[in-house]
């Protein structure tokens, strides 16, 4: 007999910095619902300055941009305090799942120097490759991609980026370093 | 049929300098019909600047939707390097005008004194650049 719930998992694995990270799968079959995404991040030094985005059926819910830190829960703070849960749930019916994690994507950010005297907006452009959903050509196939524990083979959609960013120099992060996310589905 | 649902919008904007104000203006997305949330949370850059891991505040920020119609209000933006930092969202409740401004001002309130600022103006090594981020909650109907 299903539970009314289920958490289907994704894990991925960061190995060196400004690493672009996207996975692609689908909802489990049984589940109508996604009520909730977080994320679990096994370095915190990692945690700031790393983007999260996340589509369903290529629908934007989370963009490029979101940061990590915001749906990340530790051995502080319980799973359930810190998953975005959403206040409408959105429909699935084995629908396609896709998230980029991009590590330390902010820091680049933090030189550019074209702005006001004081400041700016920053374009979408400096922040989004939204185009990596559908071209892949700025990724490189990677095999070490598990959904809910099992193994996906090579080419079953996992990539990795190739720019590379330098991180702040008093945020150490050790690579590599694995991310967890974490989709709480409903019937 | 366009179905409205729940995204997540970010706005970034970066400070350069402690003591010259952020001017914020930017068009919205069309596909934003309204706004019912709304939070501003510090991204990275002041952890450059002090080994404290939270301070309560770090600037003001004034914001104003539908080009400067509806002024949302003042908001003290804190500095948390903690994961167990509150990621609750402000209420709102705002009707968006198609095409609509975003608007508004961030002054920076931290790191103003001589080690970070010299006598001419211009910042010390000490200072460092860093990131703010307003998240829109937002009703959608792309």
């Amino acid at each position: 007999m299903i539970r009314g719930f289920r958490f289907q998992k994704v894990s991925l694995r960061i190995s060196k910095s400004g690493q672009r990270v996207y996975f692609n799968t689908e909802s489990h079959k049984d589940f109508t619902q996604l009520k909730g995404i977080a994320l679990t991040v096994g370095h915190e030094g990692a945690l700031y300055g790393s983007t999260f985005g996340f589509r369903i059926d290529e629908k934007e819910v989370l963009d490029e941009s979101h940061e990590a830190h915001l749906l990340v829960f530790g051995n502080d703070v319980a799973p359930n305090r810190k998953m975005l849960l959403f206040e409408i749930p959105i429909p699935i019916n084995s629908s396609k799942i896709e998230g980029i994690y991009t590590d330390s994507s902010l820091q680049d950010l933090l030189g550019n120097a074209s702005y006001n005297p004081g400041g700016g907006i920053i374009s979408k452009n400096d922040v989004n490759v939204k185009k990596t959903y559908v071209s892949g050509k700025e990724v490189v196939k990677y095999s070490n991609f598990q959904v809910d524990g099992f193994q996906m083979l090579s080419g079953s959609g996992f990539s990795i980026g190739g720019y590379s960013v330098t991180p702040a120099p008093v945020t150490v992060v050790y690579y590599p370093y694995d991310v967890k996310v974490t989709l709480l589905l409903t019937r | 049929m366009t179905k409205t649902r729940i995204t997540y919008y970010p706005v970034q904007f970066i400070v350069l300098h402690p003591l010259i104000p952020v001017t914020i203006n930017t068009v919205l997305p069309s596909h934003i019909v309204k706004i019912t949330g709304i939070k501003v949370v510090h991204s990275v850059g002041v952890q450059n600047m002090t080994t404290e891991k939270y301070l309560p505040v770090i600037g003001h920020l004034s914001l104003e939707f539908n080009s400067k119609q509806y002024h949302f209000g003042n908001i003290e933006v804190p500095f948390d390097y903690q994961a167990e930092a509150s990621d609750e969202f402000l209420d709102a409740g705002i009707d968006i005008q198609r095409n609509s401004l975003l608007t508004g001002n961030y002054e920076n309130k931290v790191f103003t004194g001589i080690d970070y600022l010299k006598a001419d103006g211009t910042v010390t090594d000490k200072w460092s650049n860093y990131i703010v981020t307003i998240y829109l909650k937002t009703m959608s109907n792309d």
